[in-house]
């Protein structure tokens, strides 16, 4: 399905591409640019129509684009212009050309290594599963929930108020996963971002006419800058929104040297887009007015009106629904208000207060620290800070100097570097490390600047010193993804498994990942393998403390699981909970985020005790900070049963060959009370007895609690009695070196 | 941008001296991050090419 994809974007594409080829005859790499933009804008916007009326259906998306694609073929065939086999063959020679006047020997060492680096990124996100935080909490849940509903809709804003974020990046995202019906690639779907973002650092930089090798080579350094390269393989928004800034600023800069009314609608396009993917793009977007009002007020008002058209047509829709739904066009960020709702209870004041509070610190966060490396969070990397930053510095103070020799297209091309901390710096304190990634683009603006300095320095032996030290600084920057866990890019156990047949969920591999998510990856893990092959899925629940909602799990490595909090009108039954908490002590705190439970029976003011004492289920794993519960119904299906089977064999041998031993000396009638590896022991030899399930599985020194909740008369627990039950020792075995007790416990 | 004249070997120093002091500067700053990704690569590199 992933061809399918690939070959029907790949049309959209050709069918602009021809069109711009018979309209005239723009250089080759305006024209790539300019179709991928109209490729975007139409796919976002077939998406979010079809969505807005509940027909989100692959067919029919399909239909319309390729009817949308011949139509524009049409429309081309009319106009007089170069046939198809003049085009390409036009095409090919400037291709020729360009890639002769491009390659050198260090774009071809940073070419190998963009190329390999890149090819690691898509391989891991084959094998390994989503793994960014923000992808897990609201970017991927969204389109996953579309993409099953076959509609788009505000999902609960008092599960997560970030539901209520514009979301046309999420919808670029969710183009090929409507083909592929499944969380497989989906980390890899930034790589053609990174591409398009190449080509159009290039094409700015030879809008300043950098020298094809050079504007080449600082085009692969963006590639493979630290933030870049991190969030390449998750589903973070940024390097899109980064592209489609880029791509409004070079639109920008066209329509401002050229006054074309193309350029000004491409420039509207792009900055809706980009709008319409981030609030924080509308700062980004008010400067490159300072070159597109100018030329617009000597142009006629129809075309105002047509880029104020485009910009609201395509980035508009959320905030309009925000308004209309939520009384606020930018919830849930309260970006004029003094104390931003997102930041209440945190460090943190005003816009003004934060400004002021983090000045001072700018030095020792950015510069020296580079906030956020190593992570998909921030880190502008090494060639920004000691070269591209550097080189800014020379280049403005050096443009001041002599006012009246610079462009105003340089002035505002150069005046992102200080935009972009500003927009950093409104941000709360707490948030420095976590919102680098916001201000991306700053890098492009330090490669612009470095390309000025290798212009002025017009030595090729200087330039080579330079050169060959960004490559250096590349390979170190790279092997970065070594060691990272934000995402993790290592993939020997996957690979590993892979060569084994070990049939394992993606989920397993969540274990390189960061803490909470190896923490609750055992019931996601389980809960994937438990569905995946079940075309039907279950309908879950997710009863989770608020800063562990984390959804995107849950619906599986196909989408085969419905996530009922999502849906909070229907009342339905519900196969299974998913419990994700901090303390396992503490589980008596109401459920306010996710809103009440969908059964009718259960108080509004649930709590997970509530949800782990619920009769009618069954755990099926349970750790420190997670719990999975299937209804009896699933658990007691023979599939279901063979998995679990499996799984607990897989993971617990020494358990089972433990409980093995004991279970002729044990009652089969009589249940077990577990906290620990044993009780799925004795599960899995009951399962494989085919005896009914006995085993209460939990916590660590709580199965008095258990007993409690079940009303248990007579039990067996393991390493220790229960208190408040007469106990005897009733057996013994040896289980991983240690004599683990057995206590039949009555209650008195 | 203004003109560009060519430039005499000294403004060619200077600006190669200030990339090169930036970089420094930033990497000395930084270097704890890197080393130990740097390591686990060439450590790696040592198993594999064994």
């Amino acid at each position: 399905m992933i061809l399918i994809c690939l070959f029907i974007t790949g049309g959209i594409f050709l069918s602009y591409y021809y069109l711009l080829s018979r309209l005239d005859a723009e250089d080759l790499l305006h024209r790539m640019l300019t179709s991928s933009v109209l490729t975007s804008a139409q796919i976002i916007m077939t998406e979010l129509l079809f969505g807005l009326f509940h027909g989100l259906y692959l067919s029919a998306l399909i239909t319309v684009n390729l009817s949308i694609a011949i139509i524009i073929v049409v429309l081309g065939h009319h106009i007089a212009g170069r046939g198809a086999s003049a085009l390409l063959m036009d095409d090919g020679l400037r291709v020729k050309a360009a890639a002769a006047a491009s390659l050198d020997g260090h774009n071809l060492l940073l070419g190998v290594l963009a190329v390999l680096v890149y090819g690691w990124i898509l391989v891991a996100s084959y094998f390994l599963p989503p793994r960014g935080i923000d992808d897990l909490a609201y970017h991927l849940p969204a389109i996953f929930e579309y993409v099953q509903s076959h509609a788009i809709r505000l999902l609960p804003v008092d599960m997560l108020g970030l539901f209520a974020f514009p979301e046309n990046a999420e919808l670029l995202f969710m183009w090929p996963l409507l083909f592929t019906y499944g969380q497989r690639w989906v980390d890899g779907m930034n790589v053609p971002f990174v591409l398009l973002s190449v080509l159009t650092v290039y094409a700015l930089l030879r809008h300043f006419a950098v020298r094809e090798k050079d504007a080449l080579f600082a085009a692969l350094l963006y590639a493979l800058c630290p933030v870049v390269l991190m969030q390449a393989g998750v589903n973070y928004i940024d390097i899109i929104v980064s592209l489609f800034f880029l791509l409004s600023l070079y639109y920008s800069l066209l329509f401002h040297e050229r006054r074309r009314s193309r350029d000004l609608y491409l420039a509207g396009l792009s900055i809706g887009l980009m709008c319409g993917m981030k609030y924080t793009a509308i700062l980004l977007a008010v400067p490159l007015q300072a070159l597109i009002v100018p030329a617009l007020l000597k142009s006629k008002w129809r075309h105002g009106l047509g880029y104020l058209s485009a910009v609201v047509l395509t980035g508009g829709w959320w905030y309009l629904r925000n308004a209309w739904m939520l009384g606020d066009m930018l919830y849930p960020m309260h970006m004029i208000s003094s104390m931003p709702r997102a930041i209440r209870g945190t460090q943190g004041g005003s816009m003004a207060q934060n400004v002021l509070y983090n000045i001072p610190y700018w030095f020792t966060r950015y510069p020296l620290a580079d906030a956020g490396v190593g992570g998909y969070d921030g880190g502008f990397g090494l060639v920004f800070w000691g070269m591209g930053f550097s080189s800014w510095l020379y280049v403005t103070v050096r443009s001041l100097v002599a006012l009246g020799r610079t462009s105003l297209s340089m002035f505002v091309t150069l005046s992102y570097l200080p935009l972009g901390f500003f927009v950093l710096l409104l941000l709360p304190p707490q948030w420095v490390d976590v919102d680098g990634r916001l201000a991306m683009f700053v890098v492009v603006i330090g490669l612009v600047s470095l390309c000025e300095i290798l212009r002025i320095v017009k030595d090729e032996g200087y330039i080579a010193v330079i050169k060959g030290l960004c490559i250096v600084l590349s390979f170190i920057t790279v092997s970065l993804m070594s060691i990272s866990t934000r995402p993790s890019y290592r993939m020997n156990a996957a690979i590993t498994d892979a060569i084994n047949h070990a049939g394992a969920s993606e989920y397993k591999y969540l274990g390189d990942s960061i803490e909470p998510h190896n923490a609750l990856r055992p019931a996601w893990e389980l809960l994937d393998l438990l569905t995946r092959d079940d075309r039907g899925g279950l309908d879950c629940y997710i009863a989770s403390d608020s800063a562990l909602l984390w959804s995107a799990p849950v619906y599986g490595s196909r989408l085969q699981n419905r996530v009922l909090n999502m849906h909070q009108e229907r009342r339905r039954p519900i196969d299974a909970y998913v419990c994700t908490f901090h303390d396992k002590n503490k589980l008596e705190q109401p459920l306010t985020s996710p809103g009440p439970d969908p059964d009718p029976r259960v108080p509004v003011a649930m709590t997970i005790r509530d949800v782990i004492a619920k009769d009618g289920y069954v755990s099926v794993i349970r750790s420190d900070h997670t719990c999975l519960l299937l209804s009896k119904k699933v658990f007691e299906r023979p599939e279901k049963q063979r998995v679990l089977e499996i799984y607990y064999r897989a993971n617990w041998p020494d358990a089972i060959d433990a409980a093995e031993r004991l279970d002729v000396r044990l009652e089969a009638n009589i249940p077990v009370i577990a906290a620990g590896d044993i009780g799925y022991g004795v599960r899995s030899v009951d399962m494989r007895k085919g005896r009914p399930n006995r085993v209460l599985l939990s916590f660590e020194h709580k199965e008095e609690d258990v007993a409690s909740e079940k009303k248990v008369q007579e039990c067996y627990t393991f390493g220790r009695p229960l208190s408040g039950y007469r106990s005897w020792k009733v057996s013994q075995v040896v289980y991983k070196g240690k004599e683990l007790e057995v206590f039949l416990n009555r209650r008195s | 941008m203004p003109e560009n004249t060519a430039p005499g070997r000294a403004k060619r120093m200077f600006l190669l001296i200030m990339l090169v002091m930036g970089t420094l500067l930033h990497g000395y700053s930084v270097a704890h991050i890197y080393i130990p990704a740097v390591v686990r690569v060439l450590s790696v590199m040592r198993v594999v090419t064994r």
